[in-house]
């Protein structure tokens, strides 16, 4: 077991969350048996269909109740239920450094992943983590073992922004790579151009992956709150900028809600779990209510 | 524009207050670390068209607000006169046309152009500051008067109404003699006159020489008209340009020829023409159609015992009613007077015999003198001079000369001595026989036009061929023949002079010289059209022009009787139109002809005669409330407050759209 103090992990918030289980939108292809649907039939309680008898099944599997009824070979067939893989997608670009009280876009997306990783973990899920800055910096393979699970922990630890974003080329590494169904939790301030991340999407959907996006934003970003002349410092190592805010507000806004509304086209042309996240909300909030909205409605166990 | 308070405008550079604190505003930003730069770069390369004008028009309007603010406690004085941030001249000289044209003024507030060019000026000058050296030249005495301050000018005599002319070429001179004498420094010369065409006497030589004077002085100086050159729709003038005295048998009546004049020539209108003879007032209503109108022969009765008087003809009051009224003496029948100036006696016999027929009751007189004799000769009261001796030389040539300028006719027949001398151009040459055939008329061809030997009233011609010529003195010099003899010589010449006559007769009247005193109508009747023009000027004097030096006129005994209040002033009366009196001497003071003239010089004329002077036009009229000199610092303050709507109009917040995002 993991005792070290991590900061991006509050006790509390874990134990509040640990009675809500992490589910899968999307059936998983997992190694062992777990909590999340298999596309396969298996050998839980929860029936699925009646099948013909065909040579070669296991005459064990035969209801005779059946062949009773309708004088006919059935083999009555059970839900699978399996494990899945939570590959976390972490932004470590520079702008990822920008945040207010104290808590950066960063913290708050380690603080959702370690968290979301911890909670998989205690189902017995496997838990992956990708870093997307330029250059693909850091990969974690998915595993479902405690210590692989410190090991995340560790490398989110050791994480710094630093540099351009790669979560374009991040995602589509993980579409790639990431051959069996996972649940990819990305969490970042996704700041690129919409229409590349609705390929990055339309891809991991086409790799049959359940996708949650944490669209992380500082209530700065959003509202512009900035009164007197600034020297924005490019986070990502761009050239600064002087600018009067009063005289480019109206700009920023229109800018931002064209950005806004092509990132709500993309999550809607791709289906995606797309949460918009302002950093200033306690993220155990947005945990709670991310896991209560995957909570299938009717309860199978 | 100036300024009363121009040091202020030293403050003006606070108007880039707003500027200033925007750079220092910009160089005190603080640094932020930002993650959306792809927002900011997006909204600077927008910001490129309409908000960045607001925002330039807003750091605009703040500048032009602190503009306003400080231009209005400056105090800005508007005037026409004045040009931007002028500075105060050394010097200003005022000339002031007081002429009778002047007197022109609205109907409603009573203001004449004269007394509002006065109080303009004065208004002007007490905004802006008086003057180190405020010089006043008026039209009547053209001499500089140096004024204490610009508050005189309403009250002083010499800037009221008179009835003269004026003579702005004189003013002009005088302007520039005082500038030279007195090393003005930078000079102001502000001319307040209504242009009239008289006064300015534009195609006059002199206006080059004053326009030479003027740009050869160092110092500079600035020309500015305020002309009233409008001319009044409805004005109408008055005047008698003939008034002669018969003898009735109960009563006398005195004929006059009245001329009236107005202003428009479209329609016609009814007048009511008064004339006041003694204070009993009669009136003709007058139907007048075009721009004049001659009501001749038009007689009052009058007393016969009574010796002399007074009178006028008057118009109602219109726009100008100092030209609506015309003043005049009536006496006895003038007596012609002429004075035979010769130590010949049979000339002289001869001479006066044409002059004063020996006939009772004749208001003809003449008295022979001889040469040496001038000086006793009643200049004012003679008309003719017939002058048979050697041609005056010296100072009796100046007084036959100022004689001839007054009116006065001279008629010149030969001395049989020898005379060197010349007269206006013209000296005696040597006697000489005129040899005629037996046929033949000694005049050759004569003027029966105009001149002495013209026909007579009813177109008969005066019988020069009967006159028989023996002997005549050859003519050196130029002139207008009026007759010819046989020999191409003349006989009778005119002399050309603006004023009087002066003729040279080149035969004695008498015999051996020729018939002229004895068989010569033509004779007579040309010393008696000598004669009866020269004694006009003695006929004028009953309706005496301002100007025409006729008697003493400065001397206070003088006293008004009726006119104008302004002839109560006796350093004034002398050119305020009315009826004076000393003792049982009557004077009339009329305006000259030329102030009824309405023409005006035109704008190219004013062009051409302040042509290479630094010079300003302005133009009033008569009407006009405007001021040359206002404050404007309301508009000031009202630029103040635009520019702060405005500024507050593009500071307005816009209005929120719905929130950008929805966490």
């Amino acid at each position: 077991m993991d005792t070290q103090h991590r900061e991006f992990l509050d006790p509390a918030v874990l134990t509040r969350l640990s009675s809500l289980p992490l589910y899968a939108r999307k059936m998983m292809m997992g190694n062992v048996s777990g909590r999340h649907r298999s596309p396969h039939r298996g050998s839980s309680i929860e029936f699925a269909e009646y099948r013909k008898y065909v040579q070669g099944d296991d005459p064990r599997r035969l209801d005779w109740r059946a062949y009773g009824r309708s004088d006919r070979f059935y083999v009555k067939e059970f839900e699978a239920d399996t494990n899945l893989r939570l590959i976390g997608v972490l932004d470590t670009s520079g702008s990822m450094k920008y945040g207010a009280n104290g808590v950066s876009k960063l913290d708050y997306g380690k603080r959702l992943i370690a968290s979301l990783g911890y909670l998989a973990s205690q189902q017995g899920d496997a838990v992956g983590l990708t870093c997307a800055a330029q250059g693909l910096g850091v990969q974690v393979p998915a595993k479902r073992n405690a210590a692989h699970l410190r090991n995340v922990f560790n490398t989110l630890a050791d994480i710094k922004p630093k540099g351009e974003t790669g979560l374009v080329e991040a995602l589509h590494k993980v579409a790639e790579q990431v051959r069996q169904r996972a649940l990819i939790v990305i969490a970042s301030d996704l700041f690129v151009p919409p229409n590349e991340l609705l390929d990055c999407f339309q891809h991991l959907r086409f790799r049959k992956h359940d996708v949650v996006v944490f669209h992380l934003l500082e209530a700065a970003e959003l509202e512009f709150t900035f009164d007197r002349p600034t020297r924005f410092l490019d986070l990502e190592g761009g050239p600064s900028l002087l600018v009067e805010p009063s005289v480019i507000r109206r700009e920023y806004e229109a800018a931002l809600k064209e950005y806004i509304e092509g990132i709500d086209a993309a999550v809607r042309d791709s289906a995606v779990d797309y949460h918009r996240i302002r950093i200033e909300e306690p993220y155990g909030d947005v945990l709670a209510r991310f896991l209560v909205s995957r909570t299938p409605r009717r309860s199978r166990r | 524009m100036t300024f009363l308070q121009p040091w202020l405008l030293w403050s003006l550079p606070l108007a880039l207050i707003p500027l200033v604190i925007h750079l220092i505003n910009l160089r005190r930003h603080r640094t932020v670390e930002w993650g959306a730069m792809q927002f900011l770069l997006q909204a600077t390369r927008h910001n490129r068209g309409k908000t960045r004008l607001r925002h330039f028009l807003i750091m605009l309007a703040r500048i032009l607000g602190v503009a306003g603010l400080l231009f209005a406690i400056s105090r800005p004085m508007s005037g026409r006169w004045f040009s931007w941030f002028g500075d105060q001249p050394d010097t200003i000289i005022l000339l002031l046309d007081r002429s009778a044209s002047m007197a022109q003024q609205d109907m409603q507030t009573n203001e004449s152009k004269r007394s509002l060019a006065v109080e303009q000026i004065a208004t002007a000058l007490e905004r802006t500051g008086e003057p180190p050296n405020l010089v006043l030249i008026e039209s009547t005495r053209n001499t500089p008067q140096t004024l204490q301050s610009a508050a005189s000018l309403r009250e002083i005599p010499e800037t009221r109404a008179t009835d003269a002319d004026a003579n702005l070429p004189a003013m002009m001179q005088s302007a520039l003699d005082y500038i030279v004498s007195n090393q003005a420094g930078r000079t102001d010369i502000w001319i307040c006159s209504d242009t009239q065409s008289g006064d300015w006497n534009s195609e006059g030589g002199q206006w080059a020489a004053i326009r030479a004077g003027f740009q050869e002085l160092k110092q500079p100086v600035q020309f500015h008209l305020l002309a009233y050159s409008q001319s009044a729709a409805d004005n109408a003038s008055i005047r008698i340009s003939e008034l002669r005295r018969e003898a009735g048998s109960d009563t006398d009546r005195l004929v006059m020829d009245i001329q009236i004049r107005r202003s428009q020539a479209e329609g016609s209108v009814k007048l009511p023409v008064g004339i006041v003879v003694d204070g009993a007032r009669t009136v003709i209503d007058v139907e007048m159609q075009g721009e004049s109108f001659a009501l001749d022969d038009q007689f009052v009765p009058i007393d016969k015992q009574k010796e002399f008087g007074w009178g006028k003809v008057e118009l109602p009051p219109d726009v100008n009613p100092r030209d609506s009224v015309f003043y005049f003496t009536y006496g006895n029948d003038i007596l012609k007077r002429t004075v035979v100036v010769s130590d010949q006696p049979g000339s002289a016999w001869a001479l006066k015999l044409a002059a004063a027929p020996p006939v009772e009751k004749s208001t003809a007189e003449a008295t022979i003198i001889r040469p040496d004799e001038v000086g006793s000769i009643e200049w004012n009261e003679t008309s003719l001079i017939m002058w048979q001796a050697a041609l005056p030389f010296a100072e009796t040539a100046k007084k036959l000369e100022e004689f001839v300028n007054s009116g006065g006719q001279i008629v010149f027949f030969p001395p049989q001595d020898d005379s060197t001398e010349s007269f206006q151009g013209v000296k005696w040459g040597d006697w000489e026989k005129l040899n005629l055939g037996p046929d033949e008329q000694a005049v050759k061809d004569w003027r029966d036009d105009s001149g002495l030997l013209a026909h007579a009233d009813n177109g008969s011609p005066l019988p020069v061929n009967r006159i028989v010529v023996n002997d005549f003195r050859k003519l050196a010099g130029s002139g207008q023949v009026l007759a010819h003899l046989q020999t191409g010589d003349a006989l009778l010449q005119r002399i050309p002079t603006d004023h009087g006559g002066v003729y040279f007769c080149a035969t004695l009247p008498q015999q051996p010289f020729s018939n002229l005193a004895q068989a010569g109508i033509a004779y007579f009747v040309m010393v008696q059209r000598a004669l009866a023009d020269g004694a006009e000027r003695l006929l004028e004097s009953q309706f005496g022009l301002i100007g025409d030096q006729l008697v003493d006129e400065d001397a206070p005994a003088w006293q008004r009787i009726d006119g104008w209040e302004e002839g109560t002033l006796s350093s004034e009366q002398r050119f305020i139109a009315g009826i004076y009196q000393e003792g049982d001497r009557l004077l009339a003071r009329n305006r000259p002809p030329a102030e009824d003239n309405p023409g005006t010089l035109t704008s190219s004329e004013l062009e051409r005669l302040f042509g290479g002077l630094n010079y300003r036009i302005v133009q009033d009229q008569v009407e006009g409330a405007s001021s040359l000199v206002s404050e404007i610092w309301q508009a000031f303050v009202l630029l103040l407050l635009i520019a702060l709507i405005v500024e507050a109009a593009l500071c307005l917040p816009d209005v929120r759209t719905k929130k950008v995002v929805t966490p």
